[in-house]
């Protein structure tokens, strides 16, 4: 009993073993396909990896040349901006001698009031958000300088005999 | 084909095992004992092939690991999401910096307001002070010395508007 038992078991073994290699021998053309497709597409793959890397690096030399350029600009920029801040500043302070030089008499407050309001505008000009509202700042206050200077032009040669410029005064009421 | 030795070789152990047990219900001692000593050899042997077995198929797993590593593809991959990851720290770097600058503007761009402010509101103050000295016999101590506090508050704060109001507010008693 045990013989047979063992010879069952033996048989089964053998009959596997020969069932394995048929099916290994039929789907031999196919297997050998598959490897020879696999190590293609390794190829492809791998080939496809190296071009978009040479285009990677490609872009990041661009991309480091650019921002250079674009860090470069933007500094000068800055620093150039900080510059006419100041030197608007210095015109300010200019403006509020000017007048104090032409109106004798003017009582030393108005002259201060005209210089903090020509100063707020300029703030206003720089802190404004977009373009066009920094625009209408700029012309705002070219406008509001142009007028001071006026009054105390008017004012020296004599055709305004007003002892205060009414001009200048006017605009900050009104604005 | 190391693992199937060692598996025959547990079943010869057994089978050994089994006979010398044999042996001994017969009281052939000797052959029981030779069996025995047989049975844990070959059992000593069956386990350090199953051993040996183990550690050839980890170094082979690792070998293959450390192969698969090293191959074109995974170099490649590997060296592609390292640009990758490059290109994205740039992009970074780049917001970083252009952030950077755009403070440092407006750090310089305060600085220089405040020192400008702190200028402007000496002056007005000074220029305060000498008109209250001016009036300072036409109005009371007390009015005089509320003016002068009002004056060194709105200079500590550097309120120009303030200032401004105060000097206004002085004038007319100047025209008195």
């Amino acid at each position: 009993m045990l013989k047979n038992w063992l010879l069952t078991i033996v048989k089964t073994v053998h009959e596997l073993k020969s069932e394995r290699l048929d099916w290994d021998y039929t789907n031999q053309k196919k297997q050998a396909e598959l490897k020879q497709a696999q190590v293609l597409a390794e190829k492809t793959l791998i080939e496809e990896l190296k071009k978009r890397s040479r285009q990677l690096k490609h872009d990041l030399t661009l991309l480091q040349t650019q921002h250079t350029a674009e860090l470069l600009m933007f500094k000068t920029k800055c620093q150039q901006d900080v510059k006419d801040y100041k030197q608007y500043l210095a015109s300010l302070d200019q403006l509020k001698h000017s007048i104090q030089n032409s109106y004798t008499h003017l009582p030393e407050a108005v002259a201060f009031t005209i210089h903090h309001h020509a100063k707020s505008l300029l703030n206003q000009m720089w802190e404004a958000n977009s373009f066009e509202e920094k625009m209408r700042h700029e012309i705002q206050l070219i406008r509001f300088m142009s007028i001071v200077h006026e009054d105390a032009r008017q004012y020296l040669e004599g055709e305004n005999k007003e002892i205060l410029p009414e001009r200048t005064l006017e605009f900050i009421e009104k604005s | 084909m190391l693992v199937r030795v060692a598996l025959w070789t547990i079943v010869l152990c057994l089978v050994l095992i089994f006979f010398a047990k044999i042996f001994l219900m017969f009281m052939v001692t000797v052959f029981a004992m030779v069996m025995t000593k047989i049975a844990a050899y070959s059992l000593l042997i069956a386990f350090s092939l199953l051993g040996i077995a183990i550690l050839g198929n980890f170094l082979g797993a690792l070998c293959s690991s450390i192969k698969a590593y090293f191959s074109d593809d995974r170099r490649g991959h590997r060296y592609f999401l390292f640009l990758k990851n490059q290109h994205a720290q740039k992009q970074r770097l780049f917001y970083i910096q252009h952030l950077q600058l755009r403070s440092l503007r407006e750090i310089r761009y305060k600085r220089t307001l405040d020192k400008s402010n702190c200028r402007n509101a000496k002056m007005l103050s000074n220029a305060i002070e000498r008109d209250l000295n001016r009036i300072k016999e036409m109005i009371s101590q007390d009015y005089y010395f509320e003016l002068y506090k009002e004056n060194c508050n709105y200079r500590t704060q550097r309120n120009i508007s303030a200032l401004l109001e105060l000097h206004f507010k002085i004038l007319p008693l100047l025209k008195r």
